[in-house]
């Protein structure tokens, strides 16, 4: 587009000239300006019908894919010497290849399409009207229009397969599951020796056990397996979510709160999920798939957000959950969360704490100034101490360092068994001493403090 | 624009100018390099001075064949760099069909105004100062007006 304003403004000057000086030269030379513009008006497009079509290839995706799009512009007009068809992008989603802008002739009846790839994050993205610009050849005179519907789609989190995910709550539900229910039954896993009843099957009989009586027969009794009422935090407060280039510490939740929703709903569980930052995003209990989808639905809209009210997580609404029902925080947790996490502990609420690591976030975006591997020190020792004060009160906190992969950082704190009823159970035999300056448990740092191993 | 310079440099000196000619060589000079090293906004600072110039010119009364033939390069200049930046710069399927009918309206557009500027100067009209001022009132007017129109929604 070419804006005629200065064109004019040129023109002007000269004939302003010309009657200022009485000199006909001046005038004359306003003439070139003038054609210009006049051709460009006489060209101009008069009457401008077009009709455009956009189609996605999904309308619904998980964050990483690729999306591909392709948007049609019919001109069911008169011919158009110039048209300039801007297709405006939803922000977050990058274009991977094709172009979403273009500037043709059209003939009457003719058409133009634009492909174009994208790389989804994610969210709920949405497409506004089609901008085109319709001008004459020599691009002075310009129609604008819009054109098109919106178009929507929705991208899910990435859901990472965890292999069993060993959780001991209190109260589970009468179903049949994976949870271990410290009550004698049906089951797998032996669980305590008991006199024998009429009825029970003979294969059962402890034979050891009821040597040592004349008159008593002892059976082998197993564990019962139920499923589990369980409730997902999603802390998604700003001052706790911290963001380095692409990566996000919100992204990083809603990737571990997503995968560990699939792995309890595949488990039969009842799960259910609230997103915790500028309000509360409550999904209700469910079981199976519909309710997988639900909750990534929700992890979908999940965003970064401030409430004076929800400062802390002192208003967790704890009544949503059951009473004695496994509660999983996924929290980059800040120093003020432990008192109100240990109070919601001592409810009764068995909790664990999946934290991605802010503190290795930040650090892989410093320097690697003396100044900068002192802070990282510090903050590395903080988090240590939040931790430890954590798993002092019987909570299992599985740490996760974002810019490794999820499932091999977290598999193993979650595998291993974790009754959350204090200390020796609560996950914190894995509270080696950390390396202060590179994290690890085992390394040769010298200086590092507390001294590495 | 290097032609426009070089055109009004010659101009310059028909009027026994060599300070102003230099002026005008150092200008398209400088409208090249800036073209090189990307520098924002030459050609439009390079239009000004052309018109400038010329206009210095027509006041000592350079031959007006040259400052029109400058005026027009330097528009041809200005708008093809336009052009250039503007979206046709980004991914078009058909590029080379717009930029052809593109250049050929161009030319034509300069090729009609210096042929209608050398006939007007060619034919001479006597006008008294009132029908001056009002004919030149009137083309301001209906330039002003235009260019509102030049702007303007869809009708649907």
């Amino acid at each position: 587009m070419i804006r005629p304003t200065p064109v004019a403004a040129y023109a002007f000057v000269f004939l302003l000239l010309g009657l200022a000086l009485l000199r006909r030269e001046s005038p004359i030379l306003s003439f070139p300006f003038l054609t210009y513009l006049a051709l460009g008006y006489l060209r101009a497009p008069r009457r401008v019908q077009l009709r455009g079509t956009r189609t996605l290839d999904a309308h619904q995706s998980t964050e990483g894919d690729t999306l591909q799009v392709t948007l049609s512009v019919v001109n069911a007009g008169p011919a158009l010497e110039g048209l300039h068809v801007r297709e405006s992008i939803p922000v977050p989603l990058q274009r991977r290849s094709g172009s979403s802008e273009a500037w043709v002739r059209l003939a009457s009846g003719e058409d133009v399409q634009l492909r174009y790839t994208l790389r989804v994050s994610r969210g709920f993205h949405r497409w506004g009207p089609v901008r085109l610009i319709a001008t004459d050849a020599l691009g002075i005179s310009a129609i604008r229009l819009s054109l098109g519907r919106l178009s929507e789609i929705v991208v899910f989190p990435e859901v990472q397969r965890l292999k069993a995910i060993r959780i001991r709550p209190r109260a589970t539900r009468m179903y049949s599951g994976m949870v271990p229910t410290r009550r004698g039954g049906p089951g797998v896993e032996f669980f305590d020796v008991g006199a024998i009843l009429p009825g029970d099957p003979l294969h059962r009989v402890n034979w050891r056990a009821s040597s040592r009586h004349l008159d008593l027969l002892f059976m082998n009794e197993f564990e019962q397996e139920r499923v589990a009422d369980i409730g997902i935090v999603v802390d998604a407060r700003n001052r706790s979510n911290a963001v380095s280039q692409e990566l996000t510490m919100l992204n990083a939740s809603v990737r571990a709160a997503a995968s560990l929703a699939s792995a309890f709903l595949q488990d039969g569980n009842r799960v259910a999920m609230l997103v915790y930052g500028g309000h509360l995003d409550w999904t209700y209990p469910g079981y199976g798939k519909t309710q997988q989808q639900r909750i990534l639905t929700a992890l979908a809209r999940c965003r970064a957000g401030e409430s004076e009210y929800f400062d802390q997580l002192d208003q967790i609404p704890s009544r949503l959950f059951p009473p004695h029902s496994q509660i999983v925080l996924v929290s980059p947790l800040l120093k003020e969360d432990v008192g109100p996490l240990v109070r919601l502990r001592a409810r009764g609420y068995p909790l664990l704490v999946i934290t991605p690591d802010p503190v290795s976030l930040e650090a892989s975006v410093f320097g690697r100034t003396t100044d900068d591997l002192l802070a990282v020190r510090i903050a590395r020792t903080e988090r240590s101490l939040l931790i430890r004060s954590l798993r002092r009160a019987g909570i299992r906190c599985t740490e996760w360092d974002v810019t490794q992969p999820l499932v091999p950082s977290i598999q193993p704190g979650l595998s291993r068994p974790g009754h959350g009823f204090g200390p020796s159970g609560s996950g914190y035999e894995h509270a080696q001493p950390r390396c202060l300056s590179c994290g690890g448990h085992r390394c040769l740092h010298v200086g590092a403090l507390p001294p590495c191993i | 624009m290097g032609i426009a310079a070089f055109t009004l440099a010659l101009s310059l000196l028909a009027s026994s100018k060599p300070p102003l000619a230099l002026a005008a060589i150092i200008l398209g000079s400088l409208w090249f390099a800036g073209l090189f090293r990307g520098w924002p906004g030459v050609t439009e600072i390079g239009l000004f001075l052309v018109v400038a110039l010329t206009v210095v010119g027509i006041l000592l009364y350079g031959p007006l064949f040259l400052h029109l033939f400058a005026v027009a390069c330097a528009l041809a200049a200005w708008v093809l760099d336009r052009y250039a930046r503007g979206p046709a710069r980004r991914a078009v399927p058909e590029e080379h069909r717009v930029e052809r009918a593109h250049l050929v309206r161009l030319l034509t557009a300069l090729g009609v105004g210096m042929a209608l500027g050398l006939l007007s100067w060619l034919v001479r009209v006597s006008l008294s100062f009132l029908w001056a001022l009002a004919l030149g009132s009137i083309a301001v007017y209906g330039l002003y007006r235009s260019s509102i129109l030049w702007q303007r929604e869809p009708d649907e």
